[in-house]
């Protein structure tokens, strides 16, 4: 015998039952029986010729099984059947809070349910977690929900209302004007099982949760506990043959509020010290607000990498490494000022992005190396403030800092003036975004009487002058 | 001093910001005596470029900035990337005819060969076809690799001459463009050729920059923040003074000195537009114009019996002033087209201000008599207008139009015939949620925002829109949003792109594509000019509408059926008779029971008068003669509507009001509409009567009506009206009451001819519901989709009428409906839903199969032989069986429908060459018959109607219970009791002149019921109101002149399982 539960969706608005109704309902199964299966997001199967010796007969079964899901606070409908597609049709479509049918009954019990039941239990289905039927073995799901609502949509041109209207047609008739698929969901109607039971196999978690005695404020405390709590975490990875490839930690703190990280790991890792140095070089950039009470850290499992080293490509430093470095960068630096440094889509003058950086990538193209202009560039980060004279819009002379002084400017070109981003207003901009507010700028290239080759700007927002490099 | 020759206008279609008006404007301030367009590959905006400029007083020079294709050089440095084609832009400014002659033919060459945006010319198309053209040689051309330069330099002098090609150089403050501008320089010293100076405008000022970057993301399908460095790096490309140009070209005075030199060389002007109307081949002897007068007199004596004098002295005087302005030739085509229509059996009328021409009347282009109804022949053709008379031909909509278009095309030749644009400009909410998009707002609030813009016309005072604004909150805390209002506003009427107009030809003799380029439609075998029908009107060229109108293929299949079905009694009869039965042309005048109907309403299915508010009007105004049509016609109307004309009519004519001139000048022109102005020629005539318009400011007037353009021009008329109407003595309520019914009319106006020949349209078709009501609905159901209401309703009236209807059957059924003996209709195939027609004219042209036959003159023997000889579908097979079409076969609806499961199903390759056909199919079925309600509710998704009972009919004892009155029985309840009724939802109607007030229309298995919705309910019931099929309504009856309707003050779906019924929804 089977045990089908099905939720019963007490908010008349609600279609689909939410996460928790769904985790309660998987948790209830566990409890009640190690083999047992999620066949839709409302309905979980349970096999109970293992439970009759523990609680009685089947129905005593089927009671406690219910009275399981009160105390859990899951309203819901029990069914018992001699197959397991029997019980899940009565637990959805049936009218009593239990129901028990005695072997051999199924297809009169089955009969007065409406047609529109055989459709919902599968149209619910949720293809992550239902079992393959098995005469759809060679198919995708997709298919096998496609093919079913072409053929209820036969159904119901033909009339047929019950899962009795549908069962009494003739089968050799039925299959051939729909084939196997008219042919299975009458078999599904008779309440005969289609396909085998598969059971959900216990879920992996990788959490280790660690109480202090009294509040803890200190970095060094808290490296200790890190250390050991991510030392059985990775062992525990490491016996499943996987590696961190994301590491949450959650601190509770004593103002009653968690702190969270989460660190998105470059490539997966199994090293606790790397995974140590990382979390606590994120935590000391991001501090909590208060002494913590407890720890939670959780790990995302990844595949463990498998490292093929060569003799024609030069020898990068490992990801621990890198990523370890680049770490304590940022943590020095600042966000968004350690990486790569990319050219934007923009006509802003000297407008460029950080990226992650990635030894992969930083590669230079010779072809590039052959294209790069005679005179350079030097960009001053940021800008040198200046006074500049000018004569007829011409500037004459460049008072700055920098080592630059007060000089005439024996020769220039210019202005060439560019302006942009108009549809942000200036303030929008902040110092470490790549896209900053609206510009409007003409640019000088002028020769200093010190023989200097500088590049100045006018701001005309601001109505002030800079100096943004110099010529090599 | 400086000339700007190279300018592009919003008419480079996402390439420009502003409009050649704006451009003309700004060069007029900044004092330039001429201006060059220069568009992209094309002269779209030339035409209103050259109206502005020549009333802003700026010498318009013609251009056009061409794409060419160059392929890589052969024998330069070996790069693969060189395979590829470089497209550049070749900016060529006309110098004479010939020059634009060449122009028109390179761009037509261009676009007709390939598909739309796509075109590209290469060098060698210009072989021969340069004469006449500059070339300006800029930094387009070093697109690519700089060491072709010198070889497309080369070729270029080689193909426009020495002389002719300009080193073009362009200063925008971009330090790559200068040192592009060194290697111009260097390359015109080289070959010693002139340098000129442009600023390759793309905006009139400064600000317009912000609106080019718009439309540089639309074209890029992008926004601006992802757009980079596709936008403009800054905003130097609009038009600069000509003092400013100079101090950017000190050091080149020469590049200067050019422009001014060039364009005293740039002496075309569009007034020299060689286009000339195709000469009408006429007999030997006979010039246009004596021909004409020949046809005319033939015609006129047949149109007029007796042939009166009046109706002679205005043909002559007509006549004359044809012969004069030389425009024999157009009327005489006009008629060779209408003639076309005659010998092909297609049914024509003209429509417009060509219904007030006597001439037109005599050769048979309208069919209402201008003398006999007073009409103005001066709103049709004046001496003083100077412009070519526009004539509409309404023709049956569909394949029988086409064939007329197709007849101009062989006729005049594929370069002589072409169809005019329309241009498609950007406007209200489409415009909003194009710039929002751009802008990077979110969805949501670009439909907040929409909703918002669309509840005032773009052209309010500033102050509406800044009230309009607040109310739409948080819009002025946010840039972006406020960049978005600003830009929608400046977008509006900006041309996005160029569409075809729906029937507008223009015809040439010679070639169509020296006058202006030709561009494939989108419609194959089409090709559309790049002006619109008023750049063409501008340009004097000649354009006849060939217009589609649903209600002519339904009177003339009507027509035909009628007559056909009268030469089958003929062939009984001894003396056959000369003429046919009916003739739209001779349909008995002033018909009472025509009348009759029309004063009860009953015109559901009748031309122009079946929607809800004539309906409401007819019975008030109750017609009882021709021109009390066209007033009906013309008063339903939003012009009249927002003009408040309606009521006071209605009242004058029920004697329940004075009749009243607003000055005593005006009672010679409203005598005949009771003192109410309901014509756009009463409006003509009042401006000139009330504030002394000259003619030609009148027909200024009359333009700014009907141009999408006006906005703008009817303030100033206003004012112009005010002015003189104060000389004249007309002031306070008399000037405010005729300025509100004149600028109402630019809303919608309609031509009291135009009125007339729709008039005749609702006579005949009242006349063929009345008299011929079996074959009225038969064409009517044919020609679906038209008019106001579904086939659903449509049937439903027609067997309120008595009119018998049978199903759709395989058996019997043609694709199209068909009339059975004893006058039963026959739905058509056309009907299933999803049943192809190349199924359907199988099914209806089958045979029936010499082996079996089972059924008398059956076409099939059975579903297999069906689905043998049609190849049809397994859906559409279903359809056919859900709906009953199969029962011929011995089978009802669910039997069919297990029966086509087997038949359909594919067979196997062992018994694939079975005679399966002939085979005995078990017809027994082990389903339960459908029942009445399944069999309507399998009508429905079939076909969208049901012969069988409407499906209130199935609640009736329960509404009953419900106290709901049936829809028939509502005029003998009294006004102002409370009624309840429920019914199908047929209609919904929120029309922009009725203040928010919605309007149903409910129908039950006893006819319609009239619902009006104040706005308040409409906003709390919105959803229940336009969602749900069936309704039941609570409210007070209101019966005012016959017209019954019910004022809802509740209202809510009817439960229950109703089938799917489509509605006509107007909101």
């Amino acid at each position: 015998m089977f045990v089908g539960v099905h939720i019963l969706l007490s908010n008349g608005k609600q279609r689909l039952p939410n996460t928790k109704q769904c985790n309660d309902l998987v948790e209830l199964a566990r409890a009640c029986s190690p083999h047992f299966t999620i066949f839709n997001q409302t309905t979980v199967v349970l096999d109970a010729n293992g439970l009759r010796g523990l609680w009685g007969d089947f129905r005593a079964v089927g009671s406690t099984v219910r009275r399981m899901a009160i105390q859990r606070g899951i309203h819901c409908r029990v069914a018992l059947a001699t197959t397991r597609t029997a019980s899940v049709l009565l637990a959805y479509g049936g009218s009593k809070a239990l129901t028990v049918t005695n072997p051999g009954h199924e297809k009169e019990a089955l009969a007065l349910l409406p047609l529109t039941v055989l459709e919902s239990v599968f149209s619910e289905t949720n293809t992550s977690e239902l079992t393959e039927p098995s005469f759809y073995s060679s198919r995708k799901r997709e298919v096998f929900q496609h093919a079913g609502s072409e053929v209820f949509r036969a159904f119901r041109r033909w009339g047929l209302s019950t899962l009795g209207d549908l069962t009494a047609l003739p089968c050799d008739e039925l299959f051939a004007r729909l084939g196997v698929d008219g042919e299975a969901w009458q078999r599904c109607a008779r309440g005969e099982d289609v396909w085998p039971l598969m059971s959900v196999p216990d879920d992996l978690q990788f959490k280790e949760i660690y109480d202090f005695e009294w509040p803890i404020e200190g970095f060094e405390p808290l490296a200790f506990v890190i250390g050991q709590v991510l030392e059985r975490l990775m062992e525990k990875l490491a016996q499943c043959n996987v590696a961190a490839a994301a590491l949450t930690v959650q601190c509770w703190l004593v103002t009653r509020v968690y702190h969270t990280r989460t660190l998105q790991l470059p490539t997966p890792i199994r090293d606790p010290q790397v995974l140590q140095t990382l979390l606590l070089l994120d935590l000391e950039t991001h501090p909590p607000s208060a002494g913590i009470d407890r720890i939670i850290v959780s790990v995302t499992p990844g595949p463990a990498r498998a490292v093929q080293f060569s003799l024609l490509r030069r020898a990068f430093p490992s990801p621990e490494q890198l990523s370890t470095l680049l770490a304590r960068l940022t943590t020095l630096m600042g966000k968004g000022k350690c990486g790569a440094p990319i050219l934007v889509d923009s006509h802003r003058p000297g407008a460029f992005d950080m990226q992650t950086f990635n030894p992969n990538n930083a590669r230079i193209q010779s072809s590039v190396v052959m294209k790069l202009p005679l005179v350079g560039l030097r960009r001053f980060r940021c800008p040198v403030a200046a006074r500049v004279m000018t004569d007829c819009g011409r500037p004459v002379q460049i008072s700055a800092g920098d080592g630059i002084g007060t000089r005439s400017i024996v020769g220039c070109a210019g202005p060439w003036r560019s302006s942009g981003h108009w549809w942000m207003s200036r303030e929008s901009a902040s110092k470490h975004q790549s896209v900053d507010g609206f510009w409007s700028y003409d640019e000088w290239d002028v020769v200093l009487s010190s023989g200097g080759v500088y590049r100045i700007y006018r701001d005309r927002a601001l109505k002030a002058w800079f100096v943004s490099g110099m010529m090599d | 001093m400086y000339l700007e020759l190279h300018t592009a206008s919003a008419f480079s279609f996402l390439d420009g910001a502003s409009t050649p008006e704006a451009l003309v404007e700004r060069a007029a301030a900044l004092g330039y005596s001429a201006l060059a367009l220069l568009d992209r590959d094309g002269v779209y905006g030339v035409p209103r470029f050259h109206k502005a400029a020549m009333t802003a007083g700026i010498r318009p020079i013609i251009g056009c900035e061409l794409t060419i294709r160059t392929d890589g050089v052969k024998g330069s440095q070996a790069n693969k990337k060189r395979s590829t084609p470089l497209m550049r832009r070749l900016p060529v400014l006309v110098e004479s005819k010939k020059g634009y002659r060449h122009l028109c033919q390179l761009v037509t060459r261009m676009k007709l060969r390939s598909p739309k945006g796509k075109g590209a010319l290469t060098l060698d198309d210009f072989e021969g076809s340069t004469e006449g053209l500059v070339a300006l040689a800029g930094q387009s051309i070093f697109t690519g690799y700089q060491t072709d330069v010198d070889e497309v330099f080369n070729r270029l002098r080689g193909l426009f001459g020495r002389s002719n090609v300009y080193v073009e150089v362009q200063r925008h403050l971009l330090r790559d463009e200068e040192f592009q501008n060194r290697l111009l320089i260097d390359l015109a010293s080289a070959y010693r050729a002139p340098v000129i100076a442009t600023n390759g405008v793309r905006f009139a000022t400064v600000g317009d920059r912000l609106l080019h970057d718009v439309l540089t993301c639309v074209r890029y399908k992008t926004t601006l923040d992802r757009a980079g460095r596709r936008l403009t790096r800054n905003s130097e490309r609009y038009l600069k003074s000509p003092d400013a140009m100079e101090r950017l070209f000190r050091d080149l005075p020469g590049a200067l000195r050019s422009t001014e030199e060039l364009a005293g060389r740039l002496q075309y002007s569009m007034n020299d537009l060689e286009y000339r109307f195709p000469v009408y081949p006429v007999p030997n002897g006979d010039c246009m114009g004596s021909f004409l007068r020949k046809v005319t007199e033939i015609g006129a004596r047949k149109r007029y019996q007796p042939y009166h004098e009046r109706a002679r002295q205005q043909i002559a005087r007509e006549l004359a002033l044809i012969e004069k302005l030389d425009l024999a030739g157009y009327f005489l085509i006009v008629w060779d087209l209408v003639n076309f229509c005659r010998r092909h059996d297609i049914l024509v009328q003209g429509r417009g201000s060509a219904a007030n021409s006597a001439v037109c009347y005599s050769l048979g282009i309208t069919a209402v008599d201008p003398v006999g109804m007073d009409l103005l022949f001066e709103r049709f053709l004046s001496e003083e207008r100077g412009e070519w008379p526009d004539i509409d031909l309404d023709l049956p909509s569909g394949e029988r139009r086409e064939q007329v278009i197709q007849y101009v095309y062989e006729r005049y030749g594929q370069a002589g015939a072409a169809m005019t644009a329309n241009v498609i400009t950007y406007r209200g909410r489409s415009a909003m949620r194009e710039v929002g998009k751009v802008l990077g707002i979110d969805a949501d609030r670009i439909n907040r925002l929409s909703k918002t813009m669309g509840k005032f016309a773009w052209t309010d005072s500033p102050g509406a829109l800044a009230s309009y604004l607040n109310d739409a909150k948080s819009v002025n805390k946010d840039l972006r949003v406020r960049k978005c209002v600003e830009l929608w506003q400046q977008i509006q009427h900006l041309p996005r792109h160029l569409g075809q107009h729906s029937g507008g030809m223009v015809l040439c003799r010679g070639r169509l594509d020296e006058v202006v380029p030709l561009e494939p439609a989108s419609m194959p075998g089409r090709v559309v000019i790049q002006w619109d029908k008023d750049d063409c009107a501008d340009m004097g060229i000649i354009k006849v509408d060939l217009l589609g109108l649903g209600m002519m293929a339904v009177l003339q299949d009507a027509i035909g059926m009628v007559n056909k079905s009268a030469l089958k009694d003929e062939e009984q009869e001894v003396i056959p008779r000369k003429r046919p039965v009916l003739d739209l042309g001779h349909l008995p005048q002033n018909d009472p029971d025509v009348y009759q109907m029309l004063q009860k309403a009953d015109t559901i299915g009748v031309f122009q008068v079946e929607s809800r508010a004539q309906m409401a009007t007819l019975p008030r105004l109750r017609p009882v003669c021709f021109y009390d049509l066209v007033v009906e016609v013309a008063l339903i109307r939003p012009g009249p509507i927002v003009g408040k004309m309606v009521h006071p009519y209605l009242k004058r004519r029920s004697g329940q009001a004075p009749v009243v001139y607003a000055h005593p000048a005006l009672e010679p022109i409203l005598r005949r509409t009771l003192g109410v102005p309901l014509f756009q020629e009463q409006l003509l005539r009042i401006a000139m009567v009330a504030a002394g318009f000259s003619g030609g400011e009148a027909e200024e007037l009359r333009r700014a009506f009907g141009f999408k353009r006006s906005n703008q021009k009817m303030e100033q008329i206003e004012n112009r009206l005010r002015v003189g109407m104060a000389r004249q003595g007309i002031t306070d309520k008399a000037a405010d009451e005729i300025v509100r019914s004149i600028t109402s009319f630019a809303m919608y106006g309609f031509p009291e001819s135009h009125a007339a020949s729709f008039a005749l349209l609702v006579y005949a078709s009242a006349y063929l519901k009345v008299h011929f009501s079996t074959v009225f609905y038969v064409a009517l159901l044919n020609n679906q989709p038209m008019g106001f209401y579904h086939p659903a309703t449509l049937i439903r009236d027609a067997q309120r009428r008595g009119i018998k209807f049978q199903e759709i059957n395989v058996q019997r059924s043609d694709w199209l409906c068909t009339v059975e003996k004893e006058g039963v209709i026959r739905l058509g195939l056309r009907y299933v839903l999803g049943l192809r027609e190349s199924v359907g004219q199988l099914i209806q042209s089958a045979c029936h199969s010499q082996k079996r036959l089972p059924v008398c003159n059956a076409r099939f023997n059975s579903i297999d032989d069906l689905v043998a000889r049609t190849k049809i579908w397994r859906n559409e097979l279903v359809a056919l069986a859900q709906i009953g079409a199969l029962s011929e076969f011995g089978h009802d609806r669910r039997a069919a429908l297990w029966q086509v499961e087997q038949a359909i199903r594919p067979a196997g390759k062992l018994f694939q060459k079975s005679e399966s056909v002939n085979q005995e199919i078990d017809s027994t079925s082990p389903l339960s018959s459908m029942t009445p309600m399944e069999c309507v509710v399998a009508d429905y998704i079939g076909t969208g109607l049901t012969l069988g009972p409407h499906p209130m009919a199935f609640r009736r004892d329960e509404l009953v219970r419900r106290g709901v009155t049936f829809a028939r029985d509502l005029p003998k309840a009294g006004h102002g009791c409370c009624v309840r009724v429920a019914g199908a939802v047929v209609t919904r109607q929120r029309p922009s002149t009725a203040k928010g007030f919605v309007f149903l229309t409910l129908e039950d298995e006893t006819g319609l019921a009239n619902v009006i919705i104040r706005p308040d309910l409409f906003a709390s019931e919105c959803v229940v109101i336009t969602k749900e099929s069936f309704l039941m309504v609570e409210g007070t009856l209101q019966i005012q002149e016959r017209v019954v309707s019910i004022k809802a003050e509740r209202i809510q779906s009817l439960a229950g399982d109703w089938p799917e019924i489509a509605s006509h929804d107007f909101h």
